[in-house]
């Protein structure tokens, strides 16, 4: 799976979403699993490409369709539905 | 004191007078409206005209309709906005929903990235103003009004830390009641304007309501407004004339000597006279006289007429001796004859200033001014004559006004008491029943600033035009139509 995450600058939530995303990407099977992280301060036209508004915001570009989620990612059990994945908790009591 | 806040025109046409000044600058105000209220046109337009008279950049935060769509529909305005796109007068900051993929929230956010985009935008072409439209996208795709407030609050912060000063339009779903659908998105802003579309017998008419301007002044209540293609929306602000002065004391001939006698020399250069009289009166014919009068004086004169056709127009003026063909050929007269049904109060008062501005008569009639009255309801009719009144004494234009009463003898029409306070100098045309004939009377009820005859005269009309001979003696009653005659005549004692 192929995620880009935007982020502003170093506040609580975009901190706190770059560490759930990465926890996510590294729970994911498979070797081509990537995470791009974008600083919309630091680079304002591939938000304006885009269309994000808000931050911190995870695409899964990858594959498709396109999915969308807003947030510091905290609320990681609707993050993994959205992305069907099967939830952690599942995958953990299976192994 | 207070020094006064800074203002910024927004060059939108009526705007910045019932504004008084324009914005405040680089403060946020809220368009509100309900769907289809123009809010987007304005919207467009604050930018538009932004660039075109000021010279200023803007940037357009469209959350809803896609920068394609706008460019198509605001090209009908003669807004070429990929034009100033290319000239860095303009961007684009495309916010609208992308499709299927719609957000999902899973946690805490903010608008960081919106704001980050604005920035840069408006820093690129170092914008002067924005556009936000609108809001209501927002608050449906993120849910949590505390939040999406709180957000607001900091782009309109960022807005007034870069000097810009801008619009935001939300949406309402009644025209009265609550100004925004979601019940927060006034606090967000400084100022707050409505934009309002209802019904009114029949007829859609537009208003727009300064409701909140923090920390200056500007004209309260409801103004019309209209929109048209090739210009966008128009403001008409009303003044009120009544307590005015008059600022000339230069008199001109109403072109009737016999009447100018009993307005003692004639009347005020820019003063606006009203006849009144039931069908058949003279009305015409004293609108027709007065436009003669001025073009022997050598001034420009200008007609509109909704009641008659030019041909019969331009007929009876012949029989009364006055060759309106040759007046127009010589560029000193301007008829023009228009169904006052064809269009809205609103735009009866815009195309007539047009030509006012474009003609730059020194006299003009309105014949008559009750044939406008049907076309429109009661409130737009009261502020086409105040907002036409007040156009035509600032320009110094000598006006002549008629109106018809609705019944034959006696009485009085509703356009009278509509306009009467307005107009300096009232006339009055009566039907009069005296020995089993009907004659008509006539009588200067009114003249602002000036002594006048006030006895009741003969006015006989023939084929040839008019006459205004003797008063009536020992009558009383005859405004009523139904004089009585003093009994010292009757006796045939008298004298």
């Amino acid at each position: 799976m192929k995620f880009r995450l935007f982020i502003c600058d170093s506040n609580t939530s975009s901190q706190l979403a770059i560490r759930n995303a990465q926890s996510l990407v590294s729970s994911l099977d498979g070797s081509d699993n990537s995470l791009e992280i974008i600083d919309v301060l630091v680079n304002p036209e591939a938000a304006e490409q885009a269309r994000i508004l808000a931050t911190p915001t995870l695409i899964k570009e990858e594959p498709t369709p396109v999915r969308m989620l807003v947030g510091d990612l905290s609320d990681m059990a609707r993050v993994r539905a959205v992305l069907h994945l099967p939830s952690k908790v599942k995958e953990e009591s299976s192994r | 004191m207070n020094t006064p806040l800074e203002r910024l025109l927004t060059g939108i046409e009526g705007l910045d007078s019932i504004l008084e000044g324009g914005l405040t600058r680089n403060r946020s105000t809220l368009i509100a409206g309900t769907s289809g209220s123009a809010k987007t046109v304005l919207a467009v337009q604050f930018l538009a005209e932004g660039i075109i008279r000021f010279d200023e950049p803007g940037i357009f935060v469209t959350l809803e309709e896609s920068p394609d769509d706008l460019r198509k529909n605001m090209a009908g305005f003669g807004w070429d906005i990929e034009k100033w796109e290319r000239q860095g007068k303009w961007a684009f900051v495309d916010a609208s929903p992308r499709g299927s993929e719609q957000p999902v929230i899973a946690g805490e956010f903010d608008f960081g990235a919106l704001i980050a985009r604005v920035k840069h935008a408006a820093g690129k072409i170092g914008a002067k103003r924005a556009s936000i439209d609108t809001l209501a996208a927002i608050f449906i795709q993120f849910k949590d009004i505390d939040i999406v407030r709180r957000e607001l609050l900091l782009l309109v912060e960022s807005l007034k830390e870069m000097d810009i000063t801008s619009l935001i339009t939300v949406e309402r779903l009644q025209e009265y009641g609550s100004i925004s659908r979601f019940g927060v998105e006034e606090f967000v802003t400084d100022n707050v304007i409505v934009l309002r579309n209802p019904m009114e017998n029949e007829r859609r008419r537009r208003t727009i309501e300064v409701l909140k301007l923090r920390g200056a002044n500007h004209n309260k209540g409801e103004f019309p407004f209209v929109v048209s293609t090739g210009r966008g929306i128009a403001a008409i602000p009303l003044t009120s004339i009544e307590l005015k002065q008059l600022s000339s004391k230069k008199r001109v001939t109403s072109g009737n000597k016999e009447l100018d006698k009993m307005c003692s020399g004639g009347v005020f250069r820019d003063s606006v006279i009203l006849i009144s009289g039931a069908t058949g009166t003279g009305k015409t014919l004293f609108a027709t006289q007065f436009l003669h009068g001025g073009v022997q004086q050598g001034e420009r004169c200008l007609l509109f007429a909704f009641e008659e056709s030019r041909d019969q127009l331009f007929r009876n003026a012949d029989e009364w001796g006055v060759d309106f063909r040759e007046m127009e050929k010589s560029g000193l007269l301007k008829v023009i004859c228009m169904y006052p049904e064809v269009r809205g109060l609103e735009d009866h008062l815009l195309a007539m200033r047009e030509t006012i501005e474009e003609y730059k008569p020194h006299r003009m009639a309105v014949d008559s001014l009750s044939a406008l009255e049907r076309a429109g309801h009661p409130r737009g009719f009261r502020e086409l004559i105040i907002g036409l009144t007040s156009y035509i004494k600032t320009k110094e234009i000598t006006g002549l006004f008629t109106a018809t009463t609705s019944t034959l003898v006696g009485g009085s029409s509703i356009t009278e008491s509509h306009i009467s306070t307005i107009t300096d100098t009232i006339i009055l045309l009566r039907y009069v029943e005296l020995f089993g004939q009907i004659k008509r009377g006539i009588t200067v009820l009114k003249m602002r600033g000036s002594m006048h005859e006030k006895e009741i005269r003969e006015l006989i009309i023939n084929e040839t035009g008019m006459k205004i001979h003797e008063p009536f003696r020992q009558l009383v009653g005859v405004l009523s139509g139904h004089p009585q005659v003093l009994p010292e005549l009757l006796d045939g004692n008298h004298e």
